[in-house]
């Protein structure tokens, strides 16, 4: 494996019209990791994710991703190329069955990957639910079976890197226990995440890195561990003064 | 009893008809949250190009297939052009850019072609009825029942069974997150608009099969009454396009059957104070999804 990060952001800039919300913003990915974007509502996280996905009104910057410039790239191409992303209230297709929502989350198969369609006994191995449910319409599903499937159609484009954004929110103490066990087990299986989320404490605990949004800035990033004991991460939550601190990046990749 | 069966008959033919151009409404609608007016011209090209190739002595399957094919060919140009360029530009801006695009075709077929209704020479057997069960039926009405089943089957299997079907139908409820998954927007809207034009094209043989010409306002009140059906129905949602078809379809033959002959006149007054009347207790239509926002 070469020292290069899988997914290279520099001077990211997203403005909806006058609004700027995320400005110059660089974060790097590297494979294997999770890495968790951190922030109060409205830093600026999940424009940061649309924009990675071509999806974002992007004023700037550079998205490389496997030393492959993405930036500009239409959705479709960047989800080939190999980044996949599970949204915010998970958007599965409600009127679709399980299996219709693999399919799709299909269309866009990286390009190169050998493993071909997501198979239902794969779907099976990672959320047994699922695999019961394959031929019910995914609008009937439980809310944490939303998310499962909301994430298996992201699996299906077998991609490098998957952006979750919120995949704990609106579930219950128990279920967002399990997606963070399901990250667990994405990392396992080779999968690089990042992550945003609402649970900083949590989140913090799993990822190997994170970086801390505040008013669309990257005010703080380095380890987990580093990030978590920060003042300025506790000052991004409460809106407190802007800090702008960079902790020494120590992780090695796995 | 034989009027009965006969009136249903009409009703399931001409209801068909209205859920042809309905799908082909709710389906664009689904993937360019375009309402096109211009869809009735869609159904009017088909309608020249059926009195062209009949002129030229093509044979019937050709004739067909080019019914078929050039609204088609029609819509996915439309869209290149009328569409395409405005698609960031919000609903108004594409509906007016529909309606331009129905007015301009409309006075291109009155001043190229003719403003009068021309007579298309149809095989003699359209115009003969068969006795079924001991009642007579016309032959135009049971070909335009078989080729609705033939077309709604088909389209069955489409939207099940086909990654494109699939999209199209996620697209009702969410399209950009269907674009999120990598789908090319760029084939997705043209097929759909191709699937819309190729149903106006089937539309158009049938309501021409029934009455023998075509006037540059061909389309006009039939895919009038099929905007109704996607209202009553759902807008975006196909199921319920089919269903305010038959519907639409329904009680027009039902008020025509049974309105006094003082009151004939005024059946549409009827038939869209029904719609309007369903409308008020169900605003967003029959078969509006329960989680139909788009975002």
């Amino acid at each position: 494996m070469t020292d290069q990060p899988l997914l290279s952001v520099s001077d990211l800039s997203v403005s909806y019209g006058p609004v700027q919300a995320v400005r110059e913003a660089s974060l790097e990915v590297r494979a294997g990791e999770i890495v968790a974007l951190l922030g109060a509502n409205g830093a600026g996280k999940s424009s940061t994710m649309w924009a990675l996905v071509g999806m974002a009104p992007r004023t700037g910057g550079r998205i490389v991703l496997d030393g492959r410039d993405v930036t500009g790239a239409a959705p479709e191409d960047v989800v080939r190329a190999g980044i996949a992303i599970v949204p915010e209230g998970r958007r599965v297709f409600a009127n679709l069955t399980v299996r219709d929502n693999i399919r799709l989350g299909g269309v866009a198969r990286r390009a190169g990957d050998p493993h071909g369609p997501l198979q239902r006994d794969e779907v099976g191995d990672l959320f047994p639910l699922l695999a019961e449910r394959w031929d019910q319409v995914a609008g009937g599903l439980s809310g944490g079976q939303q998310q499962q499937l909301a994430i298996a159609r992201a699996l299906a484009a077998r991609p490098r890197l998957v952006l979750l954004d919120e995949p704990s929110l609106g579930l219950s103490p128990r279920l967002v226990g399990e997606v963070f066990e399901l990250m667990a087990e994405l990392r396992r299986r080779a999968i690089t995440l990042l992550v945003v989320e609402q649970n900083v404490q949590r989140s913090l605990a799993i990822a190997d890195r994170a970086y801390v949004l505040q008013g669309g800035r990257i005010v703080l990033s380095g380890d987990a561990a580093e990030v978590r004991d920060s003042e300025a991460t506790e000052a991004a939550f409460l809106g407190g003064r802007t800090t702008t601190r960079t902790t020494t990046t120590t992780t090695v990749t796995g | 009893m034989e009027l009965f069966v006969q009136q249903v008959v009409n009703a399931i033919s001409l209801g068909g008809i209205y859920a042809l151009l309905a799908i082909g409404l709710a389906v664009v609608f689904s993937v360019a949250g375009l309402i096109n007016i211009a869809h009735g011209e869609l159904m009017t090209i088909g309608g020249y190009v059926m009195l062209a190739l009949v002129g030229a002595g093509v044979p019937w399957p050709l004739i067909i297939v080019g019914i078929i094919a050039a609204p088609a060919l029609a819509a996915v140009a439309m869209e290149r052009v009328a569409f395409r360029p405005l698609r960031k530009s919000g609903p108004q801006t594409l509906f007016l850019s529909s309606l331009v695009v129905a007015i301009v075709l409309q006075g291109l077929f009155q001043s190229l072609i003719s403003p009068q209704p021309q007579g298309i020479a149809l095989p003699g057997f359209l115009d003969d009825a068969v006795e079924v069960g001991g009642v007579t039926i016309g032959v135009a009405a049971i070909v335009t029942v078989v080729v609705v089943a033939i077309t709604l089957a088909g389209l069955v299997w489409f939207f099940r069974h086909t990654t494109v079907g699939c999209s199209i139908r996620a697209a009702s409820l969410d399209f950009d997150m269907v674009r999120a998954v990598g789908v090319r927007a760029n084939r997705v809207i043209p097929l759909a608009f191709a699937l819309s034009g190729a149903l106006a094209g089937v539309a158009s043989f049938l309501w021409i099969a029934q009455r023998g010409s075509v006037d540059p306002l061909l389309g006009l009140t039939p895919v009038l009454a099929a905007f109704v059906a996607t209202a009553v129905g759902g807008l975006g949602s196909t199921a319920g396009a089919v269903l305010g078809g038959f519907l639409f379809g329904a009680l027009t033959v039902f008020f025509q059957a049974t309105l006094p002959d003082g009151l004939l006149p005024f059946r549409d007054v009827f038939t869209f104070g029904l719609v309007i009347g369903i409308l008020a207790f169900k605003p967003r239509g029959l078969l509006a999804a329960a989680t139909g926002e788009r975002a």
